[in-house]
């Protein structure tokens, strides 16, 4: 390959994509390449004119639309999230055993190094010291825990959220409850999320999950709505709880979605199966003990007792006479 | 709101499209998709499948920016490195080669509609002259000539240095004439 030549085509290439020169003026610059260098150059044009295929407009600003609405409407992922992500990425995390192991472990370490104040933190509520600490241990339980569990946490969390809404209802608290209604829209979005969608439905433990999912959320409902209806309730309060009444009904809507074809049933208690309990091994025979004599079969009613020697000057015990002491 | 300009570079718009600013990315897509489509385009060589493509791969770059947080130094050469990623996927899924290094070439489907300069006989002849060449020619041919990248994109998608570049692309061009020439067509 001629050196020369390779760098006077690139100049030329470069000047004719600049729209520095023609392709006449490039020739003409360099008379020693002459033939050669507009040769190479008329490819180069008409490989450049057979790559302009015209575009359907429709599709390029449909397309440019979806994708501009996507990240708009894109939640930044929280740092959970993005624990969440590790956990799932790591293969340590995809064993059902050592996950549990790993739960354990962690407990135990954040026992041993609060002194018990995970313990004490269970029962806290949003404004409270330990309210943090409960929920590190929550986002870590479901961020180890599979998906298919996961979605049972979030029912749990949320229940547990609701209580906390009463508590602090209860104790005129009534700043702490936007925080718990978030959260509880936050764990009623996770258990009514889209690929529910995916599983399949003629399960009867899964149809028999969201029934009672379904079950949660109406429950959850009317103790929403009993606490609006309490004259207690600020309006702030208020709000936050209309909120969260709103929330729920978006997830019962999801559940609707995700069933078009109606609600499953609740599948009767004879259908779901039983655990598969193993079945006890037979009863060993007994083997006779030679020595013993056998018992007879049917003792006849007239044969006689007598007592053993020795036996004869034994008494009955008196039984004592009057009321027991203490008693009237 | 920030505005963006022409001068924006591609690696801030990365950077803000990540938090949330969906014009950014708008930005992106303007300045990539007529390039990108027509690489697709010419290697496809089939309208539906291009669309389908070009769609997917501004979407596999949205949800790496949105969801991976990657940092992209080089955008456009990160764009059409995936495109041959998915690409490789399209031809492995369509069979058109049991081979991966075969995917390299373009497939023996040619296009031939178009309205421009050459007629529809040259343009069957340029583009089966294309085929003809080794996988890299024909690769600095579609980044430097279709998609119109630069050298220094080009290299840093092929993982060459831009001499080497300049290189093939004369032994290209060079074997392209060849390829049109009366003499090939006599020899064939």
């Amino acid at each position: 390959m001629n050196d020369r030549l390779t760098s006077v085509l690139t100049q030329c290439i470069d000047g004719l994509e600049r729209g520095e020169m023609t392709l006449i003026e490039c020739v003409e610059n360099y008379p020693e390449f002459k033939d050669e260098l507009r040769d190479l150059l008329d490819v180069m044009q008409s490989i450049k004119t057979i790559a302009h295929e015209p575009v359907e407009e429709d599709f390029r600003w449909r397309t440019r639309a979806s994708l501009v609405n996507k990240v708009i409407s894109h939640k930044p992922a929280s740092i959970w999230d993005k624990f969440r992500l590790w956990i799932k990425e790591t293969s340590i995390f995809r064993n059902r055993v050592a996950k549990v192991q790993i739960v354990l472990v962690i407990a135990l370490l954040l026992s041993l190094v609060s002194g018990g104040s995970v313990l004490a933190a269970e029962n806290a509520v949003p404004g409270d010291f330990l309210y943090p600490l409960k929920m590190f241990v929550e986002e870590l339980r479901m961020a180890i825990i599979g998906e298919d569990d996961d979605v049972e946490l979030h029912l749990r969390f949320a229940e547990k959220r609701l209580r906390e809404v009463e508590s602090l209802a209860e104790k005129g608290r009534f700043e702490g409850i936007g925080t718990a209604i978030d959260r509880f829209e936050y764990h009623i979005e996770g258990a009514t999320r889209p690929d529910l969608a995916d599983k399949k439905h003629d399960d009867i433990l899964r149809d028999w999950r969201l029934y009672e999912l379904s079950e949660t959320i109406i429950k959850h409902q009317e103790v929403l709505e009993r606490l609006l209806e309490d004259e207690v309730v600020v309006d702030e309060a208020r709000a936050a709880i209309e909120h969260a009444i709103e929330a729920s009904t978006k997830g019962q809507a999801k559940l609707n979605e995700l069933f078009p074809e109606g609600f499953p049933a609740k599948p009767p208690i004879e259908s779901i199966p039983a655990p598969d309990i193993p079945k006890p091994q037979t009863e060993p025979e007994f083997e006779e003990v030679p020595g013993i004599p056998e018992l007879p079969v049917e003792i006849p009613v007239d044969t006689e007792v007598t007592p053993p020697e020795g036996d004869e000057g034994v008494l009955p015990i008196p039984l004592p006479v009057g009321s027991p002491p203490g008693r009237p | 709101m920030r505005q963006l300009n022409t001068e924006t570079p591609d690696n801030v718009l990365v950077k803000r499209t990540s938090q949330g600013y969906g014009n950014a990315f708008g930005e992106l897509y303007d300045r990539h998709f007529d390039s990108l489509y027509r690489y697709i385009y010419f290697r496809v060589s089939n309208k539906q499948d291009a669309e389908d493509l070009t769609e997917t791969i501004f979407l596999r770059t949205l949800e790496t920016i949105l969801h991976k947080k990657k940092n992209i130094k080089n955008f456009r050469a990160w764009l059409f490195r995936l495109a041959h990623n998915i690409l490789v996927d399209h031809y492995r899924s369509r069979k058109f080669h049991a081979d991966i290094d075969e995917v390299e070439y373009l497939p023996e489907i040619i296009n031939v509609s178009g309205e421009n300069s050459l007629d529809g006989s040259d343009r069957k002849l340029l583009k089966d002259a294309i085929t003809k060449l080794e996988p890299d020619l024909q690769k600095v041919i579609s980044y430097r000539f279709i998609a119109e990248l630069s050298y220094a994109e080009t290299s840093e998608i092929m993982g060459l240095k831009v001499n080497h570049l300049r290189v093939l692309q004369h032994r290209a061009l060079k074997q392209l004439k060849y390829y049109l020439s009366k003499d090939f067509k006599n020899h064939e």
